[in-house]
């Protein structure tokens, strides 16, 4: 006896059933792991949550305490300032490096992108560079001596402390692979059409490879936004925040209010603050700031 | 009924026949076994006899077999071959434990208590029910409030050694009234490291002839000392310190950071009113930055500052004294293979202050335990413990300790173990006097260490205090800002009286004078009876300036 051919919205139904199976453990990770915690999170704002006993229900009175503290203008001044130093520093001059990189030659870019990426490795990079700063034996101003120069005081001095926690980024993080990345996918033709026309260099690169690279660098400006407000291990590891409050963020004090304090409720409230804080900031530059060239120029 | 439909119904019948019986298992457990009795019984009857686990930290009271065997058979076998008397001797007391304790099931967990993620960890441990039974008490007594520790205050009275503990151990874990800590096996103090052969060059002699501070030394001859130790040119600096930044000027003269809060809203406020806060934060500026006797680094913490030390580039650091003690012993040669540790590093008390405050006080590492345990397991958790830190699993480690040494051709760390031990362990093992094995000043500040007295605290009497890691950390931040920069030094600390005031003392609530007054006059009555000096030249004037209680 022949076996009954499937029929067309069987066969639809048994993909559906297939897809969600398929996608449901990962979907359940999402839930249980990503999902549930943001979740429970705005239940522990609004308690004064112990580890063991039960948690008490204490109102909005954890984000009364967060608008009322000092040290929360303090921390988010930090953070900004980081931010922008970041952005500036870390985001917006390996774009130029890149660009630059490319006028060589084939040989030349792989060197380069090898000697650029083998440093990325943030965590022991940050502890070697903690030791780099040190007054006395520090790497840091050991080159300062060499080059007659006055020794600097570097993570000790609250005004050049940000400074210094800023600088191993431009070697540690490595955007400027992405973009070499990107550039080798422009069209070589775009460039020779431009050529044609008797575009200069600065021309080429404002009206060719810049335009070319904006899906890319708005991702990665969304991404320099978040991470740079979200900073932590490098000045919890080099300055735990010192000299004074110079240099601690907003996630370095949710951390110490968390675990230092044991104010888990505030700690939450000051985190969905943050998490506000970067929406409100992510919109901005999602709004101002468009992936898509061509629906940018439509739009104009 | 057929065969057929028969064979289910047997097969049931004899799963439910092979599984334990849970009355059988109670009845078992509940019939009370002499260890005898239970030695006898057969191996099935012995594991289901064991019905109170309890889980111990394998780096704090165990040890754990290898987890990889290597070429040996087994890890046992790896143990035994490996000459891992350690372990050995750990597996062993977890026998002799068991079978003293038939009931009971010992099962080593690794736990790590020593990094900085181990709040967060044991956090998670006891939210799942699978912390160590016990854990080394941090940051009291806010961590009481959260928890995290079982109530012991009846387990405590029938205690034979609770007497032994120091007063100021027992006072950090009393809450209220109620005990929940106990000391671990780590009497010391905050003291002095110094380098013997720095201060016989400066012609700095102690009350016995030898090079060091006296045992009676003030602040003032702390900042003397430190600028006579420091040669620039060298690369060698008096001291080193870290954000602790007070450079001990208020641990000497008794400087009390918080004092309690005269508008009655608070228990507390910052101490902004003494002067003499504004003092140590221009005396700890000019160390670093006109005397440049203290070298100074926000990234220093304790292992720089003693990393300094033991480079040979600072002269005197604050340490824990039990440190110095094993050190001594166990790395005989870490200051260079021609200078003997003993004769190169010494041990002084803190400096005192002019009013004749004395800051040494004795300090342990506490314990606190599980707060989920049931009783027998808590119960089970501290004969583990006491068995562990000065009895019979003491004395096995003890004696091997000796022996091990002898065979590798090592001195013996036992001798610290004793000079350090708040107990009185059951037996002395010892061959000869601790005065011969260590030097003078290490036996003549342990003496003072042992005949000091710590002050009563706020949680004694049901007062709140500010978490101990922030308020040390803000403190810390206080006292980095007046190294750092050039502030007005008042405004610095209004700043930062503030901040302390927003954040670490709004407890909820009014403040509860009674407990104040209560907390105040046994203050009053410490100082009398064990400071009298102080008590004459300072503490009196306290108590009619911002020690006076509201009514």
């Amino acid at each position: 006896m022949a076996t009954p051919k499937p029929s067309k919205s069987q066969g639809i139904r048994y993909k559906t059933l297939m897809a969600w199976l398929f996608t449901l453990p990962g979907f359940i990770a999402q839930l249980v792991f990503g999902w549930m915690p943001v979740l429970f999170s705005f239940v522990v704002a609004f308690q004064k949550y112990y580890f063991i006993k039960e948690p008490e229900f204490v109102g909005a009175q954890n984000f009364k305490d967060v608008a009322i503290d000092p040290l929360v203008i303090t921390a988010f001044q930090n953070t900004l300032y980081f931010a922008t130093l970041s952005i500036c520093l870390t985001f917006a001059l390996p774009i130029l490096v890149s660009i630059l990189l490319m006028e060589m030659s084939r040989r030349t870019i792989r060197a380069m992108m090898i000697l650029w990426f083998i440093p990325v490795a943030s965590t022991a990079g940050i502890a070697i560079w903690k030791y780099m700063y040190h007054p006395n034996l520090g790497l840091m101003n050991g080159i300062m001596r060499l080059l007659h120069l006055p020794e600097l005081k570097w993570l000790d001095d609250p005004n050049l402390a940000m400074f210094s926690l800023i600088l191993p980024g431009l070697i540690l993080f490595g955007p400027g692979l992405i973009y070499i990345a990107a550039l080798q996918g422009v069209p070589e033709e775009l460039y020779e059409a431009a050529e044609m026309e008797g575009a200069s260099m600065a021309r080429k690169i404002w009206f060719v490879t810049l335009p070319r690279l904006r899906p890319i660098i708005a991702m990665m400006l969304l991404f320099s936004i978040i991470g740079s407000m979200q900073v932590f291990e490098l000045p919890f590891i080099m300055t735990g925040g010192g000299p004074g409050y110079a240099t601690t963020t907003v996630v370095m004090y949710i951390y110490s209010l968390a675990f230092g304090a044991y104010n888990l409720g505030k700690a939450t409230a000051l985190a969905i603050v943050l998490f506000g804080v970067i929406m409100a900031m992510v919109f901005v530059q999602r709004r101002y700031f468009p992936e898509n060239i061509d629906e940018t120029q439509s739009r104009a | 009924m057929t065969v057929r439909r028969a064979i289910p119904l047997l097969f049931a019948l004899l799963v439910a026949g092979c599984g334990r019986d849970p009355a059988m298992d109670k009845m078992v457990a509940e019939k009370k076994l002499k260890p005898q009795e239970y030695a006898v019984l057969p191996d099935s009857e012995k594991v289901r006899y064991k019905d109170i686990i309890l889980r111990v930290p394998a780096q704090w009271g165990g040890a754990i077999l290898p987890f990889d065997k290597g070429p040996y058979e087994s890890p046992i076998d790896k143990t035994v071959h490996s000459g891992d008397l350690q372990t050995m001797v750990g597996l062993y007391n977890q026998s002799l434990f068991e079978l003293q304790h038939p009931r009971v099931k010992v099962e080593y967990i690794n736990f790590d208590m020593w990094t900085d993620n181990f709040r967060s960890a044991l956090a998670v441990a006891l939210s799942a029910k699978k912390a160590p039974a016990y854990y080394i008490a941090r940051d009291l007594p806010q961590t009481i409030e959260q928890g995290i520790y079982a109530d012991i205050t009846e387990l405590m009275k029938t205690w034979d050694q609770f007497s032994q503990q120091p007063e100021g151990s027992i006072r950090q874990g009393t809450v209220d009234g109620h005990i929940y800590t106990i000391a671990a096996n780590e009497l010391g103090a905050t003291v002095i490291r110094y380098r013997k052969d720095w201060f016989r060059e400066a012609g700095i002699f102690n009350e016995r002839g030898e090079p060091g501070p006296r045992s009676d030394w003030t602040w003032d001859d702390y900042r003397a000392y430190a600028k006579k130790l420091t040669d620039v040119a060298k690369n060698r600096h008096g001291g080193a310190a870290d954000d602790a930044g007070s450079m001990h000027y208020v641990e000497a003269n008794g400087l009390d950071l918080y004092i309690p809060d005269s508008t009655g809203q608070n228990d507390w406020r910052f101490n902004d009113k003494d002067p003499r806060i504004l003092e140590s934060l221009q005396a700890v500026r000019e160390l670093v930055n006109s005397d440049k006797s203290i070298t100074y680094s926000t990234t220093m913490g304790w292992y720089e500052r003693h990393n300094e030390f033991d480079s040979g580039r600072v002269g005197m650091i604050s340490s824990f004294s039990p440190h110095i003690a094993r050190e001594s012993l166990t790395s005989p040669t870490k200051m260079g293979n021609n200078i003997p540790y003993r004769d190169t590093v010494g041990m002084a008390p803190l400096p005192r202050g002019k009013n004749g405050y004395n800051p040494l006080q004795p300090i342990t590492n506490p314990i606190g335990f599980d707060p989920t345990l049931s009783p027998e397991q808590l119960k089970a958790a501290l004969d583990w413990v006491t068995s562990w830190f000065y009895g019979d699993s003491f004395l096995n480690r003890m004696r091997n300790a000796v022996l091990e040494a002898k065979l590798k051709g090592q001195q013996s760390e036992v001798y610290a173990e004793y000079l350090i031990l708040p107990y009185k362990p059951k037996e002395n093992l010892l061959d000869k006097p601790l005065e011969e094995v260590f030097p003078k000043d290490y036996i003549a500040t342990y003496k003072a260490i042992r005949e000091a007295h710590s002050p009563p605290l706020p949680r004694q009497y049901g007062l709140q205090e500010p978490p101990p890691a922030e308020f040390s950390k803000a403190v810390h931040a206080l006292y980095a800002e007046a190294i750092t920069s050039q502030i007005d030094l008042k405004a610095l600390l209004a700043k930062h009286a503030n901040l302390i005031n927003t954040n670490l003392f709004r407890f909820g609530g009014k403040a509860d004078s009674d407990k104040m007054r209560r907390y105040i006059k046994d203050r009053t009555e410490f100082y009398q009876k064990y400071q009298p000096e102080f008590y004459a030249k300072d503490w009196k004037q306290r108590l009619t300036t911002y020690y006076r209680i509201p009514d």
